[in-house]
């Protein structure tokens, strides 16, 4: 029973969504006593139970659910008057100083028996029609009225409605509806019994039988059927020598014949009987039934978690990640973001080309551990001076530009203004291979054709390094598809690429203005400009 | 060879399920990280390289069962001469390939050591039980990208492929496919850390059952766990809109006839009462995704701040959903808003309130009593009109389909594809919202307290969210 508590305690307060907050100190209290548990229902409950609120829910609940027993209590005793009332009239209402046994146990059981049947039908119908309709549903109409005119506040009217659902709702509300009407009848059957009961005892009655149209033969058998149930169970019954005498034709005569004819309480024993066996016990079973099936369901009815007051709770109090650690940490010293270490199968030192930049660059090492803060464009990326003798084109990691490879660059050229092409580098055998033709006849100027959409790694400074210390009077990286890289990237991370790479060329041992940026694929006006003095066009 | 044993070649049964997540630099293992772990917060992602140095290990709990540790792992930077590193250890000392990884992972434990951060990913693909090898199929194919294949086939640890930014627009997936399989490796499994998909989740974690088989049933746990999470998910939120819309529909305002003035007054109030419900519904899908209103940019469904921009009593945000609004001017009252008029015991639009209120004469007479009240004292009440319930409805499943295909990885607005709802979803929502209007009682607009929840509210709150779901299956979330 606890947990059907702490069910409704949980479907009480979580309509309040500022109580049942997680993030706040309550909330978060509660996450902590919560996550003991196992099962997300029960961590959902636990979380609620231990909020400070839960004890006036538990309050609230507890008013509500003496109300519904009181009302139920209230329709029980109704309805055991008006058995009662109604089987009184029956057994003793009519003028006449004899008493139809067909008609009094008509009038008994016939409405009953209608509304069993009924009751079956609808249930075997199938869906949750019997929850919908019957005395039991009066029950919990009249309590829902009474609750809602007793309890105006906020947190009462959230208690109601999370009873109404837990108990009324499917799936337990056709059972607990059906036990109600069960119950309600049964209390109908009960004092109906009582009723004659107390008129058996206290009058003479003559029990017959009449007929206009029908044999002698059909009442002994119907009756005899009748008197089969009763029988069984004990009860006196007439036998079929006594039905027969009991057929009514009239007159104050005939009733002395009838009655003298009639044995010891047979009579009565046929009426209580069938009253128990085909009224308050068939009631009494099923209602039992109905009951055991209404509690069990009330019980193991979980949580709605599909509920946005619930779900929204899950990812706090059953996330799919449990926890997290580091379990083998970072570095101690960190190494900049780029590392300045070349690895060991790489040439040692790169070869640092003369340019004018030496005191700048002394500057760059000084705080190499510093991510590089570049603002705006590059460096050097508007001065690109001529070169001073032959230029050689290499492609590192890049894709093919549109213009094909080596790229055009400027219109009615030769691909890249006639420099020598030492083809896209793409692995360190391809890289030796360039490396080779590049010590063999050393150009001037080399140009590493770069993708700005690639993040620059260790492996990027150690290619470059190679690059550079490979003879080339000067290593310039050309930074092409720019309008790719900042299509993906927002101006801020495109600024930040940019001066990633610029740390990897330093690294690698080129200065600052080694980086020149320029689309091959989408060239700008300004491109064309760089491009020829970048090629010597 | 004191090379360090992976756990689970030890006599003690396996206490949990290991995948590493390798991969070169920058490549979005950590975005994967978020996105499996349904942690926004999870490590640091950024453009640079570099930016996990360190191993983190995530633990995914399965119910009943053993859970799944993902490891996040620094980026395999310099794969080429972590190659040829490894070679020329083999030709120093004829180990073979284990012995030589293993050896290397022993020794690169020093910080200064070139290959440190390389050798952190491998001592931690040693010690896994599978590893997921996330690669950016924007790139094509590179060296490195075989170099690092070649080292990882060597880990005799099996090796998933995991094809990030599928749904990008230069992705190269059949290249990437074709690639993987000339080293040997068709079993791959293509998920997008920034447009989720459900579907290509569920392949992940049965992939790797496939490739270490003996956790397959741990793994299909963990798989059909995270299923049923969604569907959660995904009917709460549905059930959110469902509220929502009976909420704004059952929202009356009232003035009385002869006090023309106070019309614009009534019309203020029920509007920014309906706006501020709105707000609520998006600040609360939100949250059941577990997106905050601000760390979050939904620019792409233009909302900010947990709201969205365009005010939905605006005819040109109706317009945008094929909604047309053109009764509401006709009828006197402003756009968005329809007057509810009792003059000689007819209601204007009454047609919506007498099949709800059909066969239920308790209600049905408090609800005509009060309208019948509201004639006697010459009262106007007005509603929210036909056309903005639609248009809410809507937006409402714009944002919905939109947040079911968000990964946690997503650190920018991605370029989805705009999920609109289908028009005769959203006309079907404002057919089955209509019918909350003869029952003002149920809406929390007009009850300060909250909404009253009777079987028929919660049966029309329930059918809203069907046709909620029915609509999302339609738009492909």
């Amino acid at each position: 029973m606890t947990l059907t508590r702490d069910r409704l305690v949980a479907e009480t307060l979580a309509a309040d969504r500022d109580v049942a907050d997680p993030a706040a100190g309550a909330g978060r209290e509660a996450l902590a006593a919560a996550r003991r548990h196992q099962d997300v229902d029960a961590k959902v409950c636990a979380f609620f139970a231990a909020l400070p609120q839960a004890l006036a829910a538990r309050a609230a609940l507890r008013r509500q659910i003496a109300l519904l027993r009181w009302t139920v209590l209230g329709g029980l005793v109704l309805a055991a008057l008006a058995g009662a009332l109604a089987a009184g009239r029956a057994i003793s209402g009519g003028e006449r100083e004899v008493v139809n046994v067909i008609w009094l146990l008509g009038g008994l059981l016939g409405l009953h028996l209608v509304a069993l049947v009924i009751w079956l039908a609808v249930l075997v119908a199938g869906g949750d029609g019997v929850a919908r309709q019957g005395l039991g549903r009066g029950v919990v109409w009249l309590w829902r009225r009474l609750a809602g005119t007793v309890a105006g506040d906020p947190l009462n009217r959230s208690a109601r409605l999370a009873l109404m659902a837990r108990l009324f709702g499917p799936p337990a509300g056709r059972w607990t509806v059906s036990t109600g009407s069960h119950g309600l009848w049964t209390a109908f059957l009960a004092g109906g019994l009582v009723s004659v009961l107390l008129v058996l005892a206290t009058q003479h009655l003559v029990f017959v039988w009449e007929t206009t149209i029908l044999s002698a033969e059909h009442y002994t058998a119907l009756i005899g059927a009748l008197a089969a149930g009763p029988a069984a169970l004990g009860f006196p019954v007439p036998d079929a020598a006594a039905v027969a005498a009991a057929e009514w034709r009239g007159g104050a005569q005939a009733a002395r014949m009838v009655a003298d004819a009639q044995g010891e309480g047979a009579w009565a024993g046929l009426v209580v009987g069938s009253l128990i066996v085909y009224g308050l016990a068939p009631r009494l079973l099923v209602g039992l039934l109905t009951g055991w099936l209404a509690r069990r369901a009330v019980r193991r009815t979980k949580l709605d978690l599909t509920k946005p007051a619930f779900a929204r709770l899950i990812p706090d109090l059953a996330p799919v990640m449990q926890s997290a650690r580091v379990v083998d940490a970072s570095p101690a010293r960190l190494p900049p973001a780029v590392a300045a270490s070349v690895p060991a199968p790489a040439p040692a030192p790169p070869h640092t080309p003369a340019t004018g930049s030496d005191r700048r660059r002394g500057l760059r090492r000084a705080k190499a551990n510093a991510p590089v803060a570049v603002t705006g464009g590059l460096p050097g990326g508007h001065h690109v001076a001529p070169p001073a003798g032959p230029v050689a084109v290499l492609g590192w990691e890049v894709r093919t530009p549109r213009t094909g490879w080596p790229p055009v660059v400027t219109p009615g050229q030769p691909p890249a203004g006639g420099a020598q092409d030492l083809g896209i580098v793409d692995g360190r055998r391809a890289l030796t291979a360039a490396v080779a033709l590049i010590a063999n006849a050393p150009p001037a100027r080399l140009v590493v054709v770069a993708d700005m959409t690639a993040t620059p790694d260790r492996g990027t400074v150690a290619g470059l390094a190679t690059l550079a210390g490979a003879g080339a009077g000067e290593t310039l990286v050309c930074l092409t598809r720019e309008s790719v890289a900042r299509a993906r990237l927002s101006d801020e991370d495109a600024r930040q690429r940019l001066a990633d790479w610029v740390a990897a060329a330093h690294d690698a041992g080129l200065p600052l203005s080694a980086v020149v940026l320029l689309d091959l694929d989408a060239p700008g006006a300004e491109d064309a400009d760089r491009a020829a003095r970048l090629f010597g066009v | 060879m004191s090379a360090p044993k992976a756990p689970h070649k030890a006599a003690t049964p396996p206490q949990a399920i290991n995948v590493a997540v390798v991969g070169h630099t920058n490549v979005g293992k950590t975005s994967l990280m978020r996105t499996l772990t349904r942690q926004r917060g999870f490590g640091a992602v950024s453009i640079r390289p570099a930016t996990t140095r360190h191993v983190e290990m995530a633990e995914l709990s399965v119910p009943g069962s053993l859970p799944v540790r993902l490891y996040d792992t620094p980026g395999l930077e310099d794969s080429s001469g972590l190659l040829a590193y490894l070679d020329d250890l083999r030709t120093r000392t004829g180990f073979d390939w284990i012995d030589a990884i293993d050896r290397f992972v022993a020794e690169a434990t020093d910080d200064h050591h070139p290959f440190a951060q390389e050798a952190k990913s491998l001592a931690q693909v040693r010690r896994s039980d599978a590893a997921l090898y996330v690669v950016d199929v924007r790139d094509p194919v590179r060296a490195r990208h075989r170099d690092e294949l070649e080292i990882l086939g060597r880990c005799a640890v099996p090796v998933l492929p995991v094809l990030n930014f599928i749904a990008d627009p230069d992705a190269q997936i059949d290249h990437w496919r074709e690639q993987l399989a000339r080293v040997n490796m068709h079993a791959l499994v293509a998920f997008d850390t920034v447009v989720y998909d459900a579907a290509g989740e569920a392949a992940l974690y049965d992939k790797i059952a496939a490739l270490a088989d003996r956790f397959a049933a741990p793994l299909a746990r963990l798989r059909d766990d995270l299923a049923a999470r969604r569907a959660q998910v995904r009917r709460a939120s549905a059930v959110e809109v469902a509220e929502m819309l009976v909420d704004a529909a059952g929202a009356q305002a009232g003035y009385a006839l002869d006090q023309r003035q106070a019309q614009s007054d009534a019309e203020a109030d029920l509007k920014a009462r309906v706006r501020q419900r709105e707000a609520q519904c998006v600040e609360r899908l939100l949250d059941l995704h577990g997106f905050g209103a601000d760390d979050v940019r939904l620019s792409d469904f233009a909302i900010s701040h947990g709201r969205w921009d365009q005010d939905i009593f605006d005819p040109q945000t109706l317009a945008q959903y094929g909604v047309s609004a053109s009764k509401a001017a006709a009828t006197g009252a402003g756009v968005g808003v329809a007057i509810d008029v009792l003059a000689g015991g007819m209601t204007l639009g009454g047609a919506a309130a007498t099949g709800a209120a059909l066969g239920f004469l308790y209600d049905t007479a408090r609800t005509y009593g009060g309208r019948l009240q509201a004639r006697l004292r010459r009262e106007v009440r007005l509603r929210v009109d036909d056309a903005t319930l639609q248009g809410l409805a809507a937006r409402q499943m714009q944002l919905l389909a939109a947040l079911l295909k968000r990964g946690h990885g997503a650190i920018a607005p991605a370029a989805t594809e705009t999920l609109a709802p289908g028009e005769a979803t959203v006309r079907q929502l404002g057919r089955q919202a209509r019918r909350a209007r003869s029952t003002p009682d149920w809406s929390a607009l007009n009850r300060p307290g909250g909404a009253t929840s009777g079987r028929r509210r919660s049966e029309l709150v329930a059918a809203l969210a069907d046709t909620v779901e029915a609509g999302l299956d339609a738009a492909g979330a």
